[in-house]
């Protein structure tokens, strides 16, 4: 299930290195010591899981899912518009050279020991050609976020024909 | 000792959801205040050897790290006070759970090898045997924490089995056990020293490893008899259910209620079509149904205790355990504050609880309404542990006893399925769930719902592990078995016969793998269509008829955009809502609802399905005009989520014009937050 993270040739554990899930739809920087879940699903392209240390081991999610849609800018709009309470309207950000949707939110997880779980979850909708892809992230909340999903943004860049 | 059941059971939100709106829960007297101290050394030494049993006491105590001379008979405590006769009487004596409090590691072994909690003494007692002792508890201790070891030990080979031997030690391998010690797996303190010593490298860790694993392995097979693993080599039939598993932990006065709950569960279930296909894994060959047997136990000491579980499936006695704490709380919330005033106090003792739910059908048919998920969650369990080899081969040593997050991933999905058919009946149903949310989550991205569950699972429970680390770590038990096999003559016999047993459960394990992939590859490719399919056939146009737009929403923004069916349905709720968005709010509430509807309806409009009318334009100002006045009021009495809120404000502000005085105001208290 759980496949070793990304190349790691050369790098310290936990350092930002180049990645391309197995089917090749995109490429970003992800740190190399995150486990990584490649299996493929309905929309998974990878899913990874950390950091391995610090307070919480692997209390982090950052996730990389392709949607198909006719209408790709309708279709995100739609996905992110019950992602988080928040604005009407998700706020445009920068994700690689692109162009995203980004919106914010909590969650509450059914708990499997005391009480339920509160997780923050930051959802980047990319629209491209033939749908869209979601970036996200979840983490416990009121903690500080790794600041690996700002790097999986800043490099984030589909492949040509992503959406197979 | 019976062995705790590793499948995680569903929680408590519920619970969580209501423990603001209730008075504490009782919980009795016997739930550990205090452990006592041994008595002053006063008087002589006790003579070990001139007392009955004297020599195997003084065996015990040397285990449990007590001073001891074999020569003299006599013994001191780890402090080094003499062990007198009132010191052994102390011992001896039954263990007090008013003053002791034990994890749960220590306490469910106990409940599910059939111990009791007398509540007017705070003994634990399996008639006819007397009551646990306090050495009794020291031993079993003792015991508890080396086999937690041993899991720490195979975790750690299993991680450090990847790295180079040259390599430092990780930080991130330092942080993770200290991360499962505080959740009681730990590490032996020989090997915390190797983990943490300067300088130690991969390669000098991993010998150490080996050793301890070699050395605490020997333990265990000391303790278990060649027959005992020539047992476990054997090819078993047995599965879950059949007779020769390990009687369920059940008194005779907890029969009935047992039986109670598996005919109310039974006939619960069998109203709906995911019900009946569940209860139909638990037909035998005269087609009547066998569910497992049913306890309601004190899981664990107190309802507070890390690991507390509401229920769970042990497939080592077949066994439903629904916790008392669980049914407890479930309980009071069901009762009216007068009945609750008039008998709750005595629900801390488990003979009223059961007294009670006995006597009381319609109160025990509430208390399984709040927990029917969590039922089939566990049930779902009981059927993956009929269906394989792997729990067989855990239950007998041949495998590693892992929390498998694919069996998670099957048990979350397929409550969640029956939360659906449930909301085909009763639509309203979905919504009362505490897990609406959480399975909404599933129709709209089935994979995004499955990665949530294996981060909670790896982030809540050190032995979480998926498929190939389990593999990884059975591969170390056998190499640290081919090992041992140069011990000696007896010892190679015992490895012999377990390396067969392992043989067994890479089978089992293999097996098991193959076929958790097939199915979830079969319910993402035909179950969850059907589900999606049947949700928008039958939950938003009902909702819709009921004027609850807001959960229609909640449906059609959680199907895939590819939904056969969905546009027509967005364009229809967009209509039948329009004439609802003109009209004001009537409160607070009502005013959130309107801005999820109107939020929703926006995005209809940017996709061209609906489009403003004047009406809608002035009402939907007036709407954010008042949600931004209502987030601004919450802003100024919520320090904490000021900033959030006061951000919220200020997106939705973007939707006023310019010259709005609101844009003024939420200004102002933005620099007076930031003062």
């Amino acid at each position: 299930l759980l496949a070793c993270a990304c190349g790691r040739s050369g790098s310290k554990a936990g350092s930002a290195v180049d990645y391309r899930p197995p089917d090749g739809s995109f490429r970003a920087r992800l740190p190399s010591n995150w486990k990584a879940d490649e299996s493929p699903g309905e929309t998974r392209k990878a899913a990874f899981f950390g950091p391995p240390d610090g307070a919480k081991p692997y209390s982090e999610l950052m996730g990389v899912y392709f949607h198909a849609a006719a209408d790709p800018e309708a279709a995100a709009r739609t996905y992110l518009s019950i992602a988080g309470v928040g604005p009407a309207t998700p706020r445009e950000i920068a994700v690689g050279s692109r162009r995203g949707l980004e919106i914010d939110g909590t969650r509450t997880m059914p708990a499997v020991e005391l009480a339920p779980q509160t997780v923050s979850v930051r959802t980047v909708a990319v629209p491209v050609a033939g749908g869209f892809f979601t970036l996200e992230h979840t983490w416990p909340a009121g903690t500080t976020a790794a600041p690996a999903f700002d790097e999986l943004l800043r490099t984030f860049e589909p492949a040509a024909g992503a959406a197979k | 000792m019976a062995i705790v059941s590793r499948t995680a059971a569903l929680a408590l939100a519920l619970i969580g959801a209501r423990a603001g709106a209730l008075p504490p829960m009782p919980m009795g007297r016997c739930v550990g205040a205090t452990p006592a101290a041994p008595p002053a050394a006063a008087g002589p030494a006790v003579n070990f050897l001139r007392i009955p049993n004297g020599p195997e006491f003084l065996r015990a105590l040397a285990s449990l790290g007590y001073k001891t001379d074999e020569r003299t008979g006599t013994a001191a405590d780890p402090q080094g006070r003499t062990v007198t006769e009132r010191y052994v009487e102390w011992l001896a004596a039954p263990a007090d759970f008013s003053e002791e409090r034990v994890p749960a590691t220590v306490w469910n072994p106990f409940m599910m090898d059939g111990y009791r909690l007398d509540e007017a003494t705070c003994h634990l007692s399996k008639p006819p045997e007397p009551p646990v002792t306090r050495i009794g508890l020291m031993l079993f201790r003792r015991q508890s924490t080396a086999q937690l070891q041993q899991t720490a030990i195979e975790n750690l080979q299993a991680r450090l089995s990847g790295l180079s031997a040259s390599s430092p030690i990780p930080a991130s391998l330092r942080e993770q056990m200290s991360e499962m010690q505080k959740a009681g797996v730990a590490l032996p303190p020989d090997l915390q020293k190797a983990l943490h010593a300067r300088g130690a490298t991969v390669g000098s860790l991993s010998r150490s490893v080996d050793a301890a694993y070699l050395s605490q392995t020997r333990l265990f097979d000391g303790q278990r008899t060649l027959q005992d693993l020539a047992a476990a080599a054997r090819p078993s039939a047995w599965t879950p259910g059949t007779p020769s598993g390990r009687p369920a932990p059940l008194r005779p006065e907890e029969q009935k209620i047992g039986d109670l709950l598996k005919a109310d569960v039974a006939s619960r279930f069998s109203q709906s079509a995911t019900g009946r296909e569940l209860l139909s894994h638990f037909k035998v060959k005269d087609g009547s149904i066998h569910l497992p047997t049913m306890l309601v136990l004190k899981a664990n000491q107190r309802p507070d205790e890390h690991g507390e579980y509401g229920a769970y499936y042990d497939p080592s006695h077949n066994t439903m355990v629904l916790n008392h704490w669980q049914a407890e709380a479930s309980l009071l919330a069901a009762l009216s504050p007068e009945e609750r005033k008039r008998v709750g106090q005595s629900f801390s003792d488990p003979h009223a609880l059961r007294l009670y739910l006995e006597n009381h059908p319609t109160e025990r048919a509430q208390v399984l309404g709040d927990i029917d998920e969590i039922f089939y969650h566990e049930l779902v369990h009981a059927w993956q542990d009929r269906r394989d080899r792997l729990s067989v081969e855990t239950v007998r040593g041949n495998a590693p006893g892992s929390v498998i997050i694919a069996k998670e991933h099957e048990a979350y999905r397929e409550q969640c399925r029956y939360d659906f058919d449930k909301a085909s009946r009763d639509p309203d149903a979905l919504m009362r769930s505490g897990y609406a949310g959480f399975c909404l989550a599933m129709l709209k991205d089935y994979d995004s719902f499955r990665d949530s569950i294996s981060r909670l699972y790896m982030s809540s429970f050190a032995g979480s592990d998926d498929f190939s680390n389990i593999v990884r770590t059975q591969a170390a038990r056998e190499s640290a078995t081919w090992r041992l096999m140069g011990d000696g003559f007896y010892q190679a016999a015992v490895s012999g016969l377990r390396l067969i047993g392992l043989w067994h459960g890479d089978a089992a394990l293999q097996a098991s793998h193959s076929d958790y992939e097939a199915r979830e590859k079969t319910f993402v490719d035909a179950t969850l269509p059907e589900i999606r399919r049947e949700a928008l056939a039958t939950l938003p146009a009902q909702y819709e008829k009921e004027n609850r737009f807001n959960w229609a929403v909640l449906i059609l923004s959680n199907l895939p955009a590819d939904t056969p069916g969905l546009d027509a349905a967005l364009k229809r709720w967009a209509e039948a809502v329009a004439p609802t968005l003109e009209k004001e709010p009537k409160d607070d509430a009502a005013l959130q609802e309107r801005i999820d509807e109107f939020n929703f309806y926006v995005v209809q409009i940017n996709a061209k399905r609906a489009a403003w009318t004047e009406p809608l334009v002035k009402a939907y100002q007036r709407d954010v005009r008042a949600y931004v006045s209502l987030l601004l009021k919450k802003a100024a009495a919520e320090p904490a989520q000021r900033a959030a809120l006061l951000a919220n404000a200020e997106s939705w502000c973007r939707a006023l014009p310019k010259e709005d005085p609101l844009h003024a105001r939420v200004e102002a208290a933005k620099k007076g937050a930031s003062k």
